[in-house]
C-alpha cells in the first residue's frame, strides 16, 4: 500500500472514529481498535486490552466530550504498519451550558488486520 | 616364462587406472557438493538472521540502548546528539505545542528546553515492538525543571511517550514521530 493510498484510508477511518465517538456509541469507538491495542491518555494511566479500552471510550463519553474531529497532518506505511499524526479537538458542555473547547496533537498508529482492514494498535495525544 | 606382472596387458593396465582416475573424480565430487553444502548452510545461516524477526528481548534490548542514549544526550544538554537521534523526516509531537518536523527544527526545540532549565529526562518502556522496518515503543517518560539558581527549587513532571523509530539503510534505528503528554 502506498502513502497515497493510506491516506485516504486514514481520512475515512478518522470519519468512522469521530462519527462513532460522536454518536456515543463506545461499543463501536472500542470496535476501531487492535484486540492488542493501548490508548495513552493525557494525564492518565495507559489503557491496554478490548475490555479495558471499553470503558475507557464509556467513560470518556460519559463526561460529556462532543464534537470530536480528528485531522491528518501527514500518514506513512511500512508494511503491516502504519501511522498518521494528526490534530484533534473535541468540547465539554458544563452544567451551565457553558462550551469549552480541548485541542491538540494526536498519533495514532495501525496494525493491519489479517482480512486487510486497519486497526488502531496505539493511540496517544496531548 | 616372463614374470606374471609383465604378462598384465595394456589395456589392463589402463583399466586399473581409469577406474583409479573415476575413483579420485569421484572424490573430488564428493568433496565439492560437501564443501557447497557448507556454504550454503552458511550463506543461509546469514540470510535467516538478517530477515528472522527479532525476539521480543532482542527489540526490548534495542530500545533500551536507544532511551539510554537518548536520555544521556538530555542529561548532556546536546541538542546536536538529541536531534541526531531523529530520522531526516522525524517530528515532535510535544504537549501544548505544534509539531515540529525536521531535524533543525528538533534541535531548536529541545536546546529551548534546555535553556529553561530541563534536565533529568528518564524514559521507561512499557512495551515495544518491532514489524518490517519500524519499531514502537509505548513508554513513561518524566523530567525534571531545575530553576537556574544554586538552590533552586525542583519541578517534576512525567507522563506517557509513543516512539516509532524507522531502521536507516546502515542498520541503525532513528526516531520518526515522537509523541507525549
Amino acid at each position: 500500500m502506498t502513502i497515497a493510498d493510506f491516506k485516504t484510508t486514514a481520512l475515512s477511518l478518522n470519519q468512522a472514529w469521530d462519527a462513532a465517538f460522536n454518536a456515543k456509541d463506545h461499543e463501536l469507538v472500542a470496535s476501531f481498535y487492535d484486540a492488542a491495542a493501548s490508548v495513552l491518555p493525557a494525564g492518565a494511566a495507559q489503557v491496554t486490552g478490548k475490555p479495558a479500552l471499553v470503558t475507557f471510550w464509556q467513560n470518556s463519553i460519559a463526561q460529556g466530550i462532543i464534537d470530536h474531529k480528528l485531522e491528518l497532518i501527514e500518514a506513512g506505511v511500512d508494511g503491516g504498519l502504519a501511522f498518521q499524526r494528526g490534530l484533534w479537538s473535541a468540547a465539554v458542555v458544563d452544567a451551565e451550558g457553558q462550551r469549552q473547547n480541548f485541542n491538540g496533537n494526536v498519533h495514532l498508529l495501525y496494525r493491519q488486520q489479517a482480512d486487510g482492514s486497519w486497526k488502531l494498535l496505539t493511540h496517544i495525544w496531548n | 616364462m616372463p614374470p606374471i606382472e609383465v604378462m598384465i596387458s595394456h589395456q589392463q593396465v589402463l583399466a586399473v587406472l581409469n577406474q583409479e582416475k573415476g575413483l579420485i573424480m569421484r572424490f573430488n565430487k564428493t568433496i565439492i557438493v560437501v564443501i557447497l553444502l557448507v556454504l550454503l548452510g552458511v550463506a543461509g545461516a546469514a540470510v535467516y538472521k538478517c530477515t528472522a524477526k527479532p525476539s521480543a528481548e532482542e527489540v526490548n534490548a534495542t530500545v533500551a540502548e536507544l532511551n539510554a542514549a537518548w536520555d544521556e544526550a538530555f542529561a548532556q544538554a546536546s541538542a546536536g546528539t538529541i536531534s541526531s537521534y531523529y530520522d531526516e523526516h522525524g517530528s515532535l509531537l510535544p504537549a501544548g505545542g505544534e509539531q515540529v518536523t525536521g531535524n533543525n527544527a528538533i534541535a531548536d526545540f529541545w536546546s529551548g528546553l534546555f535553556a529553561k532549565g530541563f534536565t533529568e529526562h528518564k524514559i521507561e518502556i512499557v512495551e515495544a515492538g518491532l514489524v518490517g522496518n519500524t519499531i514502537y515503543q509505548r513508554a513513561k517518560w518524566s523530567a525534571v525543571l531545575k530553576s537556574p539558581e544554586a538552590d533552586g527549587e525542583r519541578k517534576e513532571f512525567s507522563g506517557n511517550l509513543h516512539l516509532l523509530y524507522k531502521r536507516q539503510p546502515d542498520g541503525s534505528w532513528k526516531i520518526l514521530t515522537h509523541t507525549w503528554n
